[in-house]
């Protein structure tokens, strides 16, 4: 592997800590643009002033979070050509397209609508408002579109062609890009999980009121939209994720055997619905998989293939291989993409010196190979397993959450319609401590996505240690803690912001 | 202050640390800054990528 571990480590941590930061911000940006427009709705429809100052007022939430967090992605893209240079040039091609439609189309059209919005109150018609919230809800959601296509395309790379030339990916077919099942199953699950959130953080405001017995009304029309809107896109969440559970038995099978610490493959293979890894068990070895767990038989083989009889390999099955199965060992992918190398490198050689039979050999061996070329800077078939007890705890912890959001909203939803939620203390505490919860899960949702991908920075083709710059570890150890500065203070800036406007309350908008 | 004063304030002041200081002293863009040419960019990428390659030999294929 290239450069120092202690490099590719401090790069890897740095890209993390700016990733779940930016991704405090972007969930509630997502999901929070749709209730204030299902809310302007209500209000244009009903002429009710009441919606109105409910709209404002978490329209003001909104723009808090909207401000603080504008801009904190941009961080990523610094990092892609100082800490990543050469990932960046490689992939050059296939980003470009994606991210230049989001910068040109997506961010001007939320960001123009989002000054409408706000500051157009009484300067524009009714109509051309509801109108601009729309399209600030579509606006933000088109820009997470355009980078989920390119995450999706780093987790199942399609549509494109490696130029031996460039040392380049170039886009063969937009199309394939684009509707990469990867991507639009990802697309789906991350934006319905961003609507989960701000339903979420709607609710348990609301329910702060109720605490307070302050601004019942409002509260209680707040809390009728938001776990209505959370019930329907947790169920569509559900959807989604069963999608992108599948998408990952296809296209990245070791994540999945990490992702539920399954080390022997089977058929029928379970579910852990509850259980503690055993940390002492390594690859290959007898040791139990865990401590203890209590498992639900076939779930795997359904969420993976919707077969409940389907086999499903395990870590051991993928780095040793399974002959039964057609899986090829680690070793035998490593085999093939050191030859890759190798080919690329004659190739490269031949070429200067005009040989060019040669070259041509030397292609059409590249290319016989190229499948598995990132094997190929491997050092052993173990690297190519993730880290498995984040994996999985990271996993189980969002599909539990996931599972008390969605009878929060049904209880919520209930109690809110029968007018008598502000009795219910327990479920107004509850609703207020599932905020966080909200976030945790958001956060673990994304360990899952990238920790469960690793070694690669692009499935099977380049590890990270490959696409890393070699660039001096004490700077990106410097830029590190001064990112962690920087987004704590603003992470506390929008906590105190936010909890000076919600005592204020929706009277004082 | 009002609230809309405070969040202009914070952008202004993040946009500045973030663009005027920590991009400017921290991050160059390393292959653009390095090498004048996409050709050498390539040639440079192309090194890395082969640069612990096995050694070339036919009968492998």
């Amino acid at each position: 592997m290239e450069h120092s571990e202690l490099l590719v480590d401090w790069s890897r941590a740095q890209f993390a800590l700016t990733a779940l930061y930016h991704w405090l911000f972007v969930p509630l940006t997502l999901g929070l643009t749709f209730i204030v427009a299902i809310m302007e709705t209500i209000y244009v429809k009903t002429g009710d002033p009441k919606w109105k100052t409910t709209t404002k007022y978490w329209m003001g939430l909104l723009a808090i979070n909207f401000a603080i967090g504008l801009a904190t992605g941009i961080i990523m893209e610094f990092e892609f050509g100082t800490n990543w240079s050469n990932y960046s040039w490689i992939v050059g091609d296939i980003f470009g397209a994606p991210l230049a439609i989001e910068g040109l189309m997506a961010f001007f059209m939320e960001s123009t609508f989002f000054a409408v919005m706000f500051f157009g109150w009484n300067k524009v018609s009714k109509k051309m408002h509801l109108l601009s919230t729309w399209l600030v809800a579509i606006g933000s959601n088109l820009s997470a579109l355009w980078i989920l296509v390119a995450n999706g395309w780093m987790q199942h790379p399609v549509g494109m062609h490696f130029n031996p030339d460039t040392a380049r990916n170039e886009m063969e077919n937009f199309w394939e890009v684009f509707l990469n099942p990867n991507a639009v199953s990802k697309f789906l699950h991350t934006i319905s999980s961003g609507y989960v959130l701000a339903s979420l953080f709607v609710i348990g405001i609301s329910a702060w009121y109720l605490l307070k017995k302050r601004d019942t009304q409002f509260a209680r029309r707040s809390i009728i939209v938001a776990s209505s809107f959370g019930l329907i896109t947790s169920i569509f969440l559900l959807t989604t994720g069963d999608e992108s559970a599948h998408q990952v038995a296809l296209n990245q099978p070791m994540k999945l055997a990490a992702m539920e610490g399954l080390y022997e493959g089977e058929k029928r293979a379970g579910i852990v619905a509850f259980g503690v890894l055993n940390e002492a068990k390594e690859i290959g070895d007898d040791a139990e998989e865990f401590l203890f767990s209590f498992e639900i038989p076939g779930a795997l083989s359904f969420l993976g293939y919707h077969d409940l009889n389907a086999f499903v390999p395990g870590i051991n099955d993928i780095v040793y291989g399974n002959k039964k199965h057609n899986i090829i060992s680690v070793e035998e992918k490593m085999k093939q993409g050191k030859l890759a190398v190798a080919a690329l490198s004659e190739y490269k050689t031949a070429k200067k010196n005009h040989d060019m039979p040669r070259a041509q050999k030397a292609l059409e061996a590249f290319e016989a190979n190229q499948k598995y070329m990132g094997y190929g800077y491997l050092n052993d078939p173990k690297d190519a397993v993730p880290d498995v007890s984040l994996s999985f705890y990271s996993f189980h912890t969002m599909v539990g959450l996931g599972t008390w959001f969605l009878v929060l909203f049904i209880i919520s939803l209930y109690y809110s319609m029968t007018n008598e939620m502000h009795n219910k203390k327990w479920l107004l505490y509850a609703a207020l401590f599932t905020i966080p919860m909200g976030y945790v899960a958001q956060e673990a949702g994304w360990i899952v996505a990238e920790v469960g991908r690793q070694p690669w920075a692009i499935q099977d083709l380049l590890p990270v240690g490959m696409a890393a710059s070699n660039v001096a570890s004490t700077s990106v150890m410097i830029t590190f803690w001064l990112f962690a500065i920087l987004f704590t203070g603003l992470l506390i800036a929008e906590v105190k912001i936010m909890l000076k406007q919600i005592k204020i309350g929706p009277e004082g908008h | 202050m009002r609230v809309g004063k405070t969040l202009w304030i914070l952008i202004a002041i993040k946009l500045f640390v973030m663009f005027a200081i920590i991009k400017w002293l921290f991050f160059p863009n390393i292959l653009k800054d390095n090498f004048e040419s996409d050709e050498a960019r390539s040639e440079y990428v192309l090194q890395h990528l082969t640069k612990d390659k096995q050694e070339w030999n036919t009968a492998n294929y």
